[in-house]
């Protein structure tokens, strides 16, 4: 054997080790062995069985781990269940005010604002809460805004 | 061939004499050079000296009724060390489920119960100080992967690339587990060795 660095750093325990007494075979050990030979006594005791390699605790625990997580799987999943839903074909959730006012033409349940407008057949639009941008227009542009609805009301009333 | 020439061959030689010729002094010389250093390697690693007595018989019935497995293309201390290493982890895992098995029936029931501590037997430590009681029981304590390899290297002074073929391990990880194993004895024996 020849010694490495890790021998050196060791030295100690290498020492105490190496001093230790030496066992020795029990006085009868080789008439033992030899009457066993000659009488064909090949009875192992310490034969490596099947169940000796199967039950080895780094194969149990793994083989044990995976069969709880497979029981486990096909206890909660079932293929059957009508409760799931493909998010993709699920119908969205409509808002509850909008679906009135355009399906529902009964005025006692849609809310104040709409019915009245339902009632006049044009939309009033409530600019509360309403995200757009405002924009400060001069005298100029207004001019020009406002002729140009004359001229789509001139239109509609032709068309009309 | 002689008996004195017999015993000057190697033992690599002996078994081929063995198999060949089915020449059962040659094996009676092989059981001679190595009956104690296994006896050494298998107590230091079980603690138990009847049942090291009984696996290292085992091995050399092995060696005798499988003599023909044995290739030359590896060492004959090889492939003895490995049956009976095979053959010792085999009774120590055994003993560890046993163990688990009679301490969980213990379970229920609360009163003490005791693990023989087969180490401390008389005949077994006769010719051996307390020290080395002492080592013999840290070494017991020290997980079984490394103890093996510490074992090997330290009290049969095995090379790293022969305890990898006896073990069927690489020789990096050989290194590794040795270098764990002695500071976990480390540890252990703080109380008894000098730095």
């Amino acid at each position: 054997m020849i010694p490495d660095d890790d021998d050196f750093h060791y030295k100690s325990i290498i020492n105490l080790l190496k001093y230790m007494s030496k066992v020795s075979a029990p006085p009868n050990f080789e008439s033992d062995l030899m009457r066993r030979i000659n009488s064909g006594n090949f009875k192992e005791k310490y034969k490596v069985q099947w169940w000796d390699k199967i039950l080895l605790p780094s194969r149990v625990i793994p083989s044990a781990a995976v069969a709880a997580s497979v029981v486990a799987i096909l206890y909660f999943y079932n293929p059957n269940s009508t409760e799931y839903e493909n998010p993709f074909l699920v119908k969205p959730v409509m808002r509850e005010d909008i679906s009135r006012v355009s399906t529902n033409r009964n005025l006692s349940t849609v809310p104040h604002e709409f019915a009245e407008a339902s009632v006049n057949n044009s939309l009033k639009i409530n600019k509360e809460g309403l995200n757009f941008l405002q924009i400060r227009i001069n005298d100029a542009e207004r001019a020009k805004i406002n002729k140009l609805k004359e001229q789509i009301k001139a239109y509609f009333n032709k068309t009309q | 061939m002689t008996n004195t020439k017999l015993s000057d061959l190697t033992d690599e030689e002996l078994i081929l004499e063995f198999q060949l010729n089915n020449t059962v002094k040659a094996y009676e010389i092989l059981v001679q050079r190595y009956k104690n250093p296994l006896i050494n390697y298998i107590y230091r690693f079980l603690g138990d000296y009847e049942t090291c007595a009984d696996i290292v018989q085992e091995t050399m019935i092995k060696v005798y009724k499988n003599k023909d497995s044995y290739k030359s293309i590896a060492k004959f201390s090889t492939w003895i060390y490995t049956i009976a290493g095979n053959l010792a982890r085999t009774e120590y895992q055994r003993r560890k489920r046993r163990n688990i098995f009679s301490i969980s029936s213990h379970g229920d029931d609360e009163e003490p119960f005791d693990i023989p501590d087969q180490s401390a037997r008389p005949d077994v430590i006769a010719d051996s100080g307390i020290k080395d009681e002492i080592i013999q029981k840290a070494l017991l304590q020290v997980s079984d992967s490394y103890r093996e390899m510490v074992i090997l290297r330290d009290i049969q002074e095995m090379s790293y690339e022969e305890i990898a073929n006896i073990t069927g391990i690489t020789v990096g990880t050989v290194k590794s587990r040795i270098n764990r194993g002695r500071t976990q004895l480390q540890k252990l024996l703080k109380d008894i060795y000098k730095e």
